[in-house]
């Protein structure tokens, strides 16, 4: 049973075995599981609760609707744009569908460094092949790429750099080109198609979904928790409370919100929580080309380019992927003001672009303070700096390479290339101010670790000193990973249902 | 007491800026933080200036000395420090926070807007920079002001938390602020009160700003919203917009599909 704010008109609370906060990647997979296993469940999600049919592909109805402060969510001091997905299914509802395992290099990474057990490639195997066949991974076939995919694939092909298409879960795709502002047509298997609509299905008893609802403080018993604390944005703009008891409380908020929500509830494990942040940043790169691109006409995000990625290094690195947007959120790298950006958006059609995620090094951290209560604080080290710079460079060579005719970058002083001899201006303007950067992808803030003293969660992600409470969403990832989370965050959330539901005992005490 | 009005009416020009900060939650929290902060500095200042650690700046020389500025004030009384005016000026240091709040007080007379007049005045601001960043004509010839952008950028702070509505707010007075726009224009004016091409020159030059550049890049990105997500800028770029419940023309159900295509759609599409 799904309940929309609206649906609520008093306080009330609840019981259950299990209490999931969050509807997203981690969250939803966590729900489906637990009630699969025969637990009664109670799901929290802060965002609303929206079918399909409620996807009109109007930008700006979708963005305040689905996602996180309607989108204005800016690192600090940065300035960097993290977008995360509010409203049931999380991030999955607005993300581009794109799907890669965790990189072998990464999984070494977290077992040998955090000391991770059952993380290996092997064992992860099993978890990647049971998500993928639930969300309907498959590889886009060479029909569904577009020109602008095409694009980057002409580049790639031209310099000899590894590429090829991406892997996506989306079913007889329509190729409409808005996956960033929800699936009209209901083709991407996001969480809400799949797990939660699923828990409904087969579950629609024993799983109970609360939308508008703001878990505010886990309640704390000892070394358990004994419940949760919400906050539901009721009827006639009324808010009322719930409290929900649950033998086993899991957190998959989300980075930040997850972090956030242990530090108002008194849990700062090691000193630990909300420390660690990545964020993937990721300058666009738009090429300029004579015959129309009409990128936004077709899979948004459908081939990447891996040469200089983890995938083929095994060492961080940045990845290129081809991406596009409505005019809306594609006009915010696009510089200038008054008929400087006029001109340059009147192009649009013609453009191309080119996303250079970087594999980050550097961390934030989410701190207490600022007018949404928590901020994230993050600066590119020097180090992330020069990768950055080399992932814009290599972009634009990429752009060059398939024909465009000139090159902007995203900095907020007009900076056009027109040919590969000009790049040495982006190492002049530089990535550390006066540049826009978006993120989709914050990882980390309880990390995940084998050694009790340097982690929030351990290996299968439960809050160190606590018996029932876990962490599974992107905030758990040790390191960044280098590649679109989602299909991460759905292995680790089926490992961890998996782990507690053999350990049921001795984790579900009583409520 | 003087010292005490007009810095409390300095910070108000300075920081407070009147009526405007709304005043509740975490940005009071904010204000009063600031506040005690400025009052902190005057009493360090002060009590360094009693105890003769440091001299009053120029005009006077440096052999007149803290404390004797602080008992005379440059005038020929005579005054020398004692136990009885060590114990004065302890009772003076503590009325500072008083004097700061009256002068800060003192600087809100006439300057209290209603909630009304905030809004009105938040819009004016909003108003003229969409129009700045989005002017009618060039290569997209509608103007900001010919789509609506203001209306949508009023409704886009209606959905954001109030706290950060707030925090907006809060930037678009200062953004509008005579004491920054004499900063980086010369003009003693509102950014309200500029021309349009001395508005851009300011937004401009924020723009540019490491240090406050990420604060119009709020503002634009706000303007950004109001106007690429208009119907009649989506026909000036060439973007066909929403489809749905239509599948899109350039649908390409793949070589297989080809001849079921049809069916499959239009079921996919009325779903």
């Amino acid at each position: 049973m799904i309940l929309r704010g609206e649906d609520v008109t008093r306080s009330t609370a609840e019981t259950a075995d299990v209490c999931v906060i969050g509807s997203g990647a981690g969250g939803a997979v966590l729900a489906w599981e637990m009630a699969n296993q025969g637990h009664t469940v109670v799901l929290l999600e802060k965002g609303g609760y929206h079918p399909r049919e409620d996807f009109n592909q109007k930008e700006e109805e979708m963005i305040p609707m689905l996602y996180k402060n309607a989108g204005l969510q800016f690192t600090v001091p940065s300035g960097i744009a993290v977008a995360q997905g509010s409203c049931v299914g999380g991030s999955t509802v607005v993300n581009d569908a794109v799907c890669f395992r965790t990189p072998d290099a990464v999984l070494g990474w977290w077992e040998d460094q955090n000391k991770v057990e059952d993380i290996s490639t092997a064992v992860m195997k099993r978890h990647f092949e049971k998500v993928e066949k639930r969300i309907s991974v498959a590889q886009v076939q060479p029909y569904e790429l577009n020109k602008n995919n095409l694009v980057l694939k002409r580049g790639a092909e031209k310099l000899g750099w590894a590429a090829g298409p991406n892997s996506r879960n989306c079913k007889s795709c329509r190729q409409c080109g808005n996956c960033q502002i929800g699936c009209y047509y209901g083709t991407k298997q996001s969480m809400l198609e799949t797990y939660i609509a699923d828990a409904e299905r087969d579950y629609g008893k024993s799983v109970k979904i609360y939308a508008d609802t703001q878990a505010e403080k886990l309640v704390r018993s000892g070394d358990r928790i004994s419940g949760v604390k919400a906050t539901i944005s009721g009827s006639g703009g009324k808010t009322f409370d719930l409290s929900v008891k649950a033998k086993v409380v899991l957190v998959a908020a989300g980075t930040i919100a997850s972090s956030q929500l242990l530090l108002e509830s008194g849990i700062d494990v090691n000193g630990q929580v909300g420390k660690g942040v990545a964020i993937h940043p990721s300058p666009a790169m738009i090429g300029d080309f004579e015959e129309e691109i009409n990128g936004n006409q077709g899979i948004p995000m459908a081939y990447h380019c891996h040469e200089f990625s983890v995938l083929k290094t095994g060492s961080r690195g940045f990845m290129l992927e081809a991406v596009f947007f409505a005019p809306y959120q594609f006009s915010l790298p696009i510089p200038g003001v008054e008929f400087e950006e006029k001109e340059l958006m009147s192009r649009y059609s013609h453009y191309a672009l080119i996303g250079s995620l970087l594999h980050d090094e550097s961390v934030g951290t989410v701190i207490k303070g600022g007018p949404l209560a928590y901020y994230l604080e993050y600066q590119l080290s020097e180090g992330d700096a020069a990768k950055m710079i080399e992932g814009m460079k290599s972009a634009a060579m990429a752009l060059f390479a398939a024909g465009a005719t000139r090159v902007l970058t995203s900095h907020r002083r007009r900076t056009v290339l027109h040919s590969e001899k000009d790049l040495h201006l982006i190492d002049e303007r530089g990535v550390s101010s006066g540049i826009s950067i978006g993120s989709g992808h914050p990882q980390g803030g309880n990390r995940m670790g084998g050694v009790q003293g340097s982690a929030v969660v351990d290996s299968h992600s439960k809050v160190y000193g606590f018996q029932n409470l876990f962490v599974c969403d992107a905030s758990v990832f040790p390191t960044s990973i280098g590649v679109n989370p989602q299909l991460t965050v759905m292995a680790l959330a089926t490992r961890a249902a998996e782990h507690i539901g053999e350990n049921w005992s001795r984790y579900g005490g009583s409520p | 007491m003087a010292i005490g009005l007009i810095a409390g009416k300095t910070y108000y020009l300075l920081v407070a800026f009147g009526d405007r900060i709304l005043r509740r939650g975490a940005m009071k929290n904010g204000l009063i933080v600031v506040g005690a902060a400025v009052v902190s500095l005057f009493w360090v200042y002060s009590v360094l200036l009693y105890l003769n650690v440091i001299n009053f700046p120029w005009p006077f020389p440096a052999w007149y000395g803290g404390t004797a500025w602080m008992l005379n004030s440059g005038l020929p009384l005579g005054l020398a420090r004692s136990s009885a005016s060590d114990v004065v000026a302890a009772l003076i240091f503590a009325t500072y926070p008083a004097w700061f709040y009256l002068g800060t007080e003192l600087g809100l007379a006439g300057h209290r807007l209603t909630k009304g007049q905030r809004l009105t005045e938040r819009d004016r601001i909003i108003g003229q920079v969409v129009d700045t960043v989005f002017p009618k004509g060039g290569a997209i010839p509608p103007g900001a002001a010919e789509v609506g952008t203001l209306g949508l950028v009023d409704s886009l702070l209606t959905k954001i938390p109030p706290m950060f509505a707030d925090g907006l707010v809060l930037l678009m007075f200062v953004f509008d602020s005579r004491f920054l726009v004499l900063g980086f224009t010369g003009k003693w004016k509102r950014f309200v009160d500029l021309d349009a091409s001395e508005r851009r020159k300011y937004l401009q030059a924020w723009s540019s700003n490491p240090y406050l550049s990420s604060s119009t890049q709020i503002l634009t990105v706000a303007a950004s919203y109001g106007y690429y997500t208009r119907p009649e800028v989506y026909k000036a770029i060439g973007y066909a917009g929403p489809q749905c419940p239509n599948l899109p023309p350039w649908y390409n159900p793949g070589p297989e599909a080809v001849s079921v295509a049809g069916a499959t759609s239009k079921a996919g599409a009325k779903r």
